[in-house]
């Protein structure tokens, strides 16, 4: 009895201890999970010894029987893991270039040991070598409404070649390290017609899915590092022998990694309520004031145009080159960019990747939809909103480089990537990202989806894409939306603010896009300018036939004709632009439906040029170069650009000749 | 003094020489002519009657040639194997052509004819493309050990202190161009002796390229780096202006012609102004 009391009374101070807010006033999710873990950095042997408390809530209707865990670190186990098997090579030849998970003891909330329970399973590709998910059947399955209690003893033995997470020297990036739940989802998620366990494989091409959950973590580890983790800092102790420990607590954030190095520098600085901590190498000093001014405009940014960055803190790394492999990744609350010393500020690669890596504290970290299902929902989502800040803040048409002489902007880098592939045909964007062909799962899950979206946002104007994101944020904040649902959403927002002229919403533009393969490419075939002509004919008369003409005005108008053609299978609503040789301009609209279409004008001027689409709102379209004719081509700036070459050449050689 | 004299001297003799320095800007234009203007036609085709190159306007909008480099990806390759095989052509006739330089700026005269000089290239073409190998093969390896190295070190990762070999590599690149200016010395001084001698001894040249070097270092060092820094603000200019300069009319094109041809013709200019100057360290001895 006195046992029975004890534990509760302990599970009490637990509980209150995982829900009480610290971080933020009000929970923000419904919190189904939480990680007490206790963790202890063995810097030598490259291993976190931890102990640590996991609680899942059941809120579906039905009992669970079994309960399934992510153990990422197991994919750098062996060369035989599903990751390895899909990206080629392997942890490497020697002991400390593995990484894995050993659970050395688990039990529930009445001390059951379950580890004689564990089994691994395969769910996505039946590889047996594959030891990423843990299944543990329960001696009692746990009934609605109930909590599940687990004590976990394991080991993460960290990987050396650092994918996303791993060492190489004193550095270390501490990602997917400890055995996490996957996701219950209940009938009707995203269309499920059962509920069960969501928990995938570790693969090459895929990044998480998992519930919002409150971590309280305390890490020991030599004094002489410098951490920054995904939490806010609750408290930091000398406890000898060069020891210290850090307590860090997160709350509703999808994912919990950390960093320690002894010789990161650390920058601070806040925006609004969020104090930013910015982790870099000595040496990179250049590189500290531009990297917090991106993520001060991504935040500015998305915060005014998606909701509200809820979280006070935010802590962002930029990791040393022995580290490269870490820079690019994210965990909600830190991310991880990537930069060189000396970069020149006209190119803004290491802004481009902090804008991006923070946005996904929105797309996958606010909105958790399931990145091993449905990759475009959050890299595609967020490319496309990268491509949005970068352009705004760093120049439109200059986003990702700004040299006085030449320049590119970031949505024309990913219509690029998009349109110049190959592969754009070899499936739509609905595959699971291991399971993109032919190499494809950057191109389509990221570009292509970033490009569709632009297109989507030219279409239905800035203001309404931008509500479509409010009210996406609004209604999926801290759950788990699907493609479908930002389909719906969309669908219900056209209808609304666009009635008139997308009363059926905007299916038909998704089922070209997302669910489609086609191409989408529009042509100019042709301008012609004819002289109008007067009457010359032969007419009767009292004599006969005879040869008339009849003088009228005709023959001082034109008769002019831009002939369009529609090449590839999307169809979508252009604006085309007619530039006249009296100055003035026209500017017709198509729907873009029939295979060609001619647009006729008759008037005193005659037709000069012609543009489709001339504010590139139809970024898909596959080639701009045959959206525009004029009759008085203009070569000199192509001239220009050959002349320059050819200076340089010549003293490039001269260079070359000692 | 004597280095005031070498440059005076230097500039004497490259003015003496100009007819041969136009002689060498009018080759090697005719040479990159030969890839550039096909090159050009093809790409005003290719642009036909497209507004597309509108995005030149300006500046250069990258979008534009990445646009076209699948369409055009075949005449980019044949134009990158056309410009290696340049490099190459117009590196030989730089070898060539020094010769006939040197011999006209140790004649030290208005007399030399356009043909005095190009059978002194003729004459001296191999021990100079002999020198000019070695020397080359110098430089490279001295920029292999010095530039190079850090970068393989750092990304071969370890616990190295970035910062640290950040700065290493700094100074390393500062040793290199001293280093650079030596291997420049040698060579000048092995053609100089060259151009002067009655036999023609590859390494006879070069070990009195090494020893003129080392004997008279202060001044020689010093005037190769006044002539060197004279040539990187030529080259540094003329990227600048040809960058910088947007004519947007068929008259601003052939302004630009113009311009980045002086600008050319005064780099061909100050390379002759270095090679008459060693010329004329080489003369007092």
């Amino acid at each position: 009895m006195i046992y029975r009391i004890s534990l509760i009374v302990i599970v009490i101070i637990w509980s209150s201890c995982i829900n009480g807010q610290v971080v933020l006033d009000e929970p923000l999710s419904s919190r189904l999970t939480a990680y007490n873990i206790d963790a202890r950095l063995n810097a030598d042997a490259k291993t976190i010894h931890a102990s640590m408390e996991a609680m899942w809530v059941n809120d579906s209707p039905g009992e669970v029987p079994d309960v399934q865990m992510h153990l990422y670190l197991n994919a750098f186990r062996s060369n035989k893991s599903t990751f390895y098997l899909s990206s080629g090579g392997g942890p490497g030849l020697r002991e400390i270039d593995y990484g894995y998970v050993d659970i050395l003891s688990l039990s529930d909330s009445r001390g059951e040991d379950l580890i004689g329970r564990m089994e691994y399973i395969q769910p996505d590709d039946g590889n047996e070598h594959d030891m990423t998910v843990l299944r543990v059947p329960l001696s009692e399955p746990v009934q609605p409404g109930d909590t599940l209690w687990l004590n976990i003893e394991f080991v993460s033995k960290l990987p050396s070649t650092i994918r996303r997470t791993g060492f190489t020297g004193n550095f270390f990036f501490v990602a997917q390290w400890f055995p996490k739940f996957g996701v219950y989802e209940n009938r009707g998620m995203g269309g499920l017609e059962t509920d069960g366990w969501n928990c995938h494989q570790f693969h090459n091409n895929s990044e998480f899915y998992a519930n919002h959950s409150v971590y309280n973590v305390n890490v020991t580890l030599p004094a002489e590092y410098v951490a920054g983790s995904g939490g806010m800092l609750i408290d930091e102790q000398e406890m000898g022998d060069s020891l210290k420990v850090i307590s860090w607590r997160a709350e509703d954030i999808v994912d919990f990694a950390w960093t320690a190095w002894p010789d990161y520098q650390v920058a601070d600085d806040t925006w609004e309520h969020v104090a930013i901590r910015f982790l870099y190498p000595p040496g990179r000093e250049d590189q500290v004031e531009r990297q917090m001014q991106a993520v001060k405009n991504a935040l500015e940014y998305l915060d005014e145009r998606v909701g509200p960055y809820p979280w006070p803190h935010l802590t962002f790394v930029d990791p040393p080159a022995i580290g490269g492999g870490a820079g690019g990744m994210e965990y909600t609350t830190i991310f991880t960019s990537s930069s060189m010393t000396g970069i020149p500020e006209w190119i803004h690669m290491p802004e481009m990747v902090t804008v991006h890596e923070f946005g996904h504290a929105y797309f996958m970290g606010i909105l958790a939809s399931n990145e091993f299902e449905e990759p475009w929902v959050d890299e595609g989502i967020n490319t496309y909103w990268e491509t949005r800040i970068m352009d705004h803040y760093w120049g439109p048409d200059k986003g990702l480089v700004n040299h006085p002489l030449f320049w590119l902007s970031d949505k024309m880098m990913q219509r690029l990537r998009y349109v110049k592939s190959p592969m754009r045909f070899v499936t739509d964007n609905t595959p699971s990202s291991w399971e993109y062909p032919h190499g494809s799962y950057g191109m389509m899950s990221y570009a292509k989806a970033a490009v569709w979206l632009n297109t989507l946002e030219g279409i239905i104007g800035t203001p309404v894409m931008d509500e479509v994101f409010r009210e996406y944020y609004r209604r999926w904040g801290f759950s788990h939306p699907t493609g479908r649902d930002f389909v719906d959403v969309t669908n219900e927002v056209v209808k609304r603010l666009l009635a008139n002229s997308f009363p059926d919403g905007m299916d038909w533009f998704f089922d070209q896009t997302l669910y489609g393969t086609g191409d989408c490419d529009y042509r100019i075939a042709g301008i012609t300018n004819h002289k109008g002509r007067s009457f010359r004919g032969v007419m009767q008369s009292d004599s006969g036939m005879v040869v008339q003409e009849v003088k009228d005005k005709a023959d001082t108008l034109y008769y002019s004709t831009v002939r369009l053609e529609r090449m590839g299978e999307v169809m979508v609503p252009l604006e085309i632009m007619v530039w006249f040789d009296d100055g003035t301009t026209v500017t017709r609209e198509w729907d873009g439906k029939s295979r060609y279409s001619d647009l006729e004008f008759h008037g005193a001027a005659k037709i000069t040029s012609a543009r489709i689409d001339p504010e590139m709102k139809i970024l898909m379209d596959t080639d701009i170069s045959n959206n525009s004719m004029t009759t008085e081509p203009d070569h000199v700036p192509v001239r220009r650009s050959v002349r320059k070459m050819a200076a340089l050449i010549h003293l490039f050689t001269q260079l070359l000749t000692i | 003094m004597k280095i005031i004299k070498a440059i005076t001297s230097g500039f004497q003799r490259s003015a003496r020489a100009s007819k041969q320095i136009l002689v060498v800007w009018l080759i090697n234009t005719l040479a990159i002519s030969l890839l550039i203007v096909p090159f050009r036609n093809l790409l005003v085709n290719e642009a036909g009657n497209s507004m597309a190159p509108d995005l030149l306007k300006g500046g250069t909008d990258l979008a534009y040639w990445l646009d076209l480099m699948p369409e055009l990806s075949g005449p980019f390759t044949g134009f990158m194997i056309g410009l290696l095989a340049l490099i190459g052509v117009v590196w030989l006739l730089g070898v060539f052509l020094s010769g006939g330089l040197f011999d006209t700026l140790r004649a030290n005269s208005c007399g030399v004819t356009i043909g005095d000089f190009f059978k002194a290239s003729a004459q001296l073409f191999f021990p100079y493309l002999w020198v000019t190998l070695m020397v080359t093969g110098l430089i490279i390896i001295s920029a292999l050990l010095l530039l190079a190295a850090p970068a393989f070190i750092l990304q071969g990762g370890g616990s190295l202190n970035e910062e640290l070999v950040m700065k290493i590599s700094e100074i390393l690149r500062y040793v290199f161009m001293a280093v650079l200016l030596i291997w420049l010395l040698v060579a000048d001084y092995a053609r100089a002796w060259l151009a002067a001698a009655d036999k023609k001894r590859v390494f006879r040249a070069l070990g009195y390229g090494f020893r003129a070097t080392f004997t008279t270092f202060f001044t020689s060092f010093l005037f190769i780096l006044f002539a060197v820094a004279l040539q990187a603000l030529l080259t540094w200019g003329g990227v600048t202006l040809t960058s910088g300069f947007q004519p947007e009319t068929g008259g601003g094109l052939f302004l630009l012609f113009l311009l980045t041809s002086v600008l050319l013709i005064l780099r061909i200019f100050m390379r002759t102004f270095r090679y008459g100057g060693i010329t004329s360290l080489y003369t007092m001895g």
